[in-house]
C-alpha cells in the first residue's frame, strides 16, 4: 500500500459516522440500561450465542481473491526460488543497493586518506608540530649543557684539589676551553 | 545537519591522524647528584679559604682545621668523580645496540672497561682517605696531587672521547629527526598552497635555509665520524667536540627557522 492509500484511508476515517439504525438502537440500549436491573451473566446469552455468531464470520470477497493470488504466486519448488531471486528485477534492485554502499565506503576512505590533507595539518601546525619544534630545540639545549657540564666539572675539581695542594693558581693547568666565561670567572675568583 | 557531519568528520580524521609524527629524542636532565657534588665542592673549598683567613685561630687550631677541610675537598673530589663515572656508564648503555665487532661496539665495550677501572680506582682513594682521619699535611697534600695527575693525564681525556661519543650518537638522531620534520611541514605547506589558502613560495626561503642548515650539520657530523671511529692515524687530529657542536647548534636554527614558518603559516591561515 502506498503512502497516498494510507492517507486516503486515514480520511476516510473521519466521515465514518454510526448508521441511523445503529445510533437509534444505541441510545434506546443507553436508556433502557439506566433503568435496567444489575448485570448477570448468563452463559447461554451472553458467551454461547456470541461465539456461536461467530462461525457466520468470513473473509470479506476482495480479501479472499488477495490472500488466494498471494498463495498462488509464492514459489513452491526450488527452481521457482532461484528464478525468483535471480529475476532482472531483484538483481537490479540488489545491484543498486550494493553499489550505493560500496561507493559511499570508497568515498569515506578517499576522504580519509586523500583528500583531508587540511583537515590533518589544522591540529598538527596548530600546535603538535610546533610543540616537537620546541621539545627538540629544548633537548639539544640540554644534551649541549651536558656535554660540557664535563669540562667546566674537571675545571672545578681541578682548582678545588690544588687548593688542597697549596699549589700556585697560576702554575696550574690553564682550562681546556678558554672561551667558557664561567670558567674564566671561577679561575679569576680562585685567584684572588 | 550537515555542518554537524563536516565537523563529525573532520573530528573523526582528526583523532585517526593525530598519532606522533616524530619520536621525540630522549631528554636527558644534567645529573641531579653531579651537581650537588659540584656544589658541594665548591662549599669545601669556600671553608678551607674561611679558616685560612680566621685570624681568631691559633696556629696549630689553624693547622689542625686545615687539614681537615683538605680532606673534606679531597673526599668530595672523589665523591663527584664517581658519580661522573656512574652518569656517563648510564649514558653509555642508553646507545643504540650496535653490531657485535663494529667499531662503534668495540669502542664502546673499550669505554665501559675503562670506567670499571675508574669505578675501582676512585672507590679505593675513598676508603684510603676515610681510613686515615687524622692525615699529615703532606699526606694528604699528596693524596690530592695522585688524583689530580691521574685526572688530568688518564681520566678527563678518557671522560671527553665517552661524552663525544655519545653526543655523536645523540647528533645522528636530531638530524634524522629534523629531517622528517621538515618534509611534514613542507608537504603541509603544499596542501594549503593547492587550496589556495597560502600564496605559493611565501616560505620557501625559510624552508631552503633549513635545508642548508641539516646539509651541513650532516657535514659536521661526517666529520665528527672520521675523528671518533677513523683508525687511520691522521697528522693533525681535530677534536670532534668541535664539528659536533657546530652541528647541533645548525640542528637547533632549523628547528627555530621551522618553529618561525609555522607561527607564519598560522598567521597566514587566520589561526590564532
Amino acid at each position: 500500500m502506498s503512502d497516498q492509500e494510507i492517507f486516503k484511508q486515514l480520511n476516510r476515517l473521519k466521515t465514518i459516522r454510526p448508521a441511523v439504525e445503529y445510533s437509534g438502537v444505541s441510545r434506546l440500549i443507553i436508556i433502557a440500561s439506566r433503568k435496567a436491573e444489575p448485570f448477570v451473566f448468563s452463559f447461554e446469552d451472553d458467551l454461547k450465542l456470541p461465539v456461536a455468531e461467530l462461525e457466520t464470520i468470513s473473509p470479506s470477497p476482495k480479501f479472499r481473491a488477495a490472500s488466494r493470488s498471494a498463495i498462488l504466486n509464492h514459489p513452491r519448488t526450488l527452481a521457482e526460488k532461484v528464478m525468483r531471486v535471480f529475476s532482472p528485477q531483484n538483481v537490479v534492485r540488489q545491484l543498486v543497493g550494493y553499489s550505493l554502499s560500496v561507493g559511499l565506503a570508497v568515498a569515506l576512505i578517499a576522504i580519509v586518506i586523500g583528500g583531508t590533507g587540511s583537515f590533518k595539518a589544522i591540529p598538527e601546525i596548530n600546535g603538535e608540530l610546533a610543540s616537537d619544534a620546541e621539545t627538540s630545540i629544548k633537548d639539544i639545549d640540554i644534551h649541549l649543557e651536558e656535554a660540557s657540564y664535563f669540562a667546566l666539572s674537571a675545571d672545578k675539581t681541578r682548582t678545588a684539589l690544588n687548593n688542597v695542594t697549596g699549589a700556585d693558581t697560576e702554575t696550574t693547568t690553564p682550562p681546556k676551553n678558554p672561551s667558557n666565561p664561567r670558567i674564566i670567572d671561577m679561575l679569576k675568583e680562585a685567584t684572588l | 545537519m550537515k555542518s554537524f557531519f563536516k565537523f563529525g568528520l573532520m573530528g573523526m580524521v582528526a583523532g585517526l591522524l593525530a598519532q606522533p609524527v616524530l619520536a621525540a629524542p630522549t631528554t636527558v636532565a644534567v645529573n641531579e647528584d653531579l651537581r650537588a657534588g659540584t656544589q658541594k665542592i665548591e662549599q669545601s673549598q669556600d671553608a678551607l679559604v674561611t679558616i685560612e683567613d680566621d685570624a681568631t685561630l691559633s696556629p696549630a687550631e689553624r693547622s689542625d682545621k686545615g687539614i681537615a677541610a683538605r680532606r673534606d675537598i679531597v673526599l668530595n673530589a672523589l665523591a663527584l668523580s664517581l658519580d661522573e663515572v656512574a652518569s656517563i656508564k648510564a649514558n653509555l648503555a642508553k646507545l643504540p645496540q650496535f653490531d657485535d665487532k663494529s667499531r662503534e661496539k668495540k669502542l664502546q665495550d673499550k669505554f665501559l672497561l675503562e670506567l670499571e677501572n675508574f669505578n675501582k680506582y676512585y672507590s679505593n682513594k675513598s676508603e684510603q682517605v676515610k681510613n686515615t682521619p687524622d692525615p699529615t699535611l703532606d699526606a694528604i697534600k699528596t693524596t690530592a696531587q695522585e688524583i689530580i695527575d691521574y685526572r688530568e693525564t688518564v681520566y678527563n681525556p678518557a671522560v671527553k672521547s665517552m661524552i663525544d661519543f655519545t653526543l655523536f650518537f645523540y647528533n645522528n638522531e636530531v638530524i634524522t629527526a629534523v629531517g622528517i620534520y621538515l618534509d611534514k611541514i613542507s608537504a603541509d605547506i603544499k596542501r594549503f598552497e593547492k587550496l589556495n589558502l597560502l600564496k605559493p613560495d611565501l616560505f620557501k626561503a625559510n624552508l631552503e635555509k633549513v635545508a642548508v642548515l641539516i646539509k651541513s650539520a650532516t657535514g659536521l657530523q661526517k666529520q665528527a665520524g672520521e675523528a671518533i671511529f677513523g683508525e687511520v692515524a691522521v697528522e693533525t687530529p681535530i677534536d670532534p667536540n668541535v664539528p659536533i657542536t657546530e652541528s647541533l647548534n645548525k640542528i637547533r636554527s632549523a628547528y627555530a627557522t621551522l618553529l618561525q614558518t609555522l607561527n607564519g603559516m598560522r598567521k597566514s591561515l587566520g589561526l590564532k
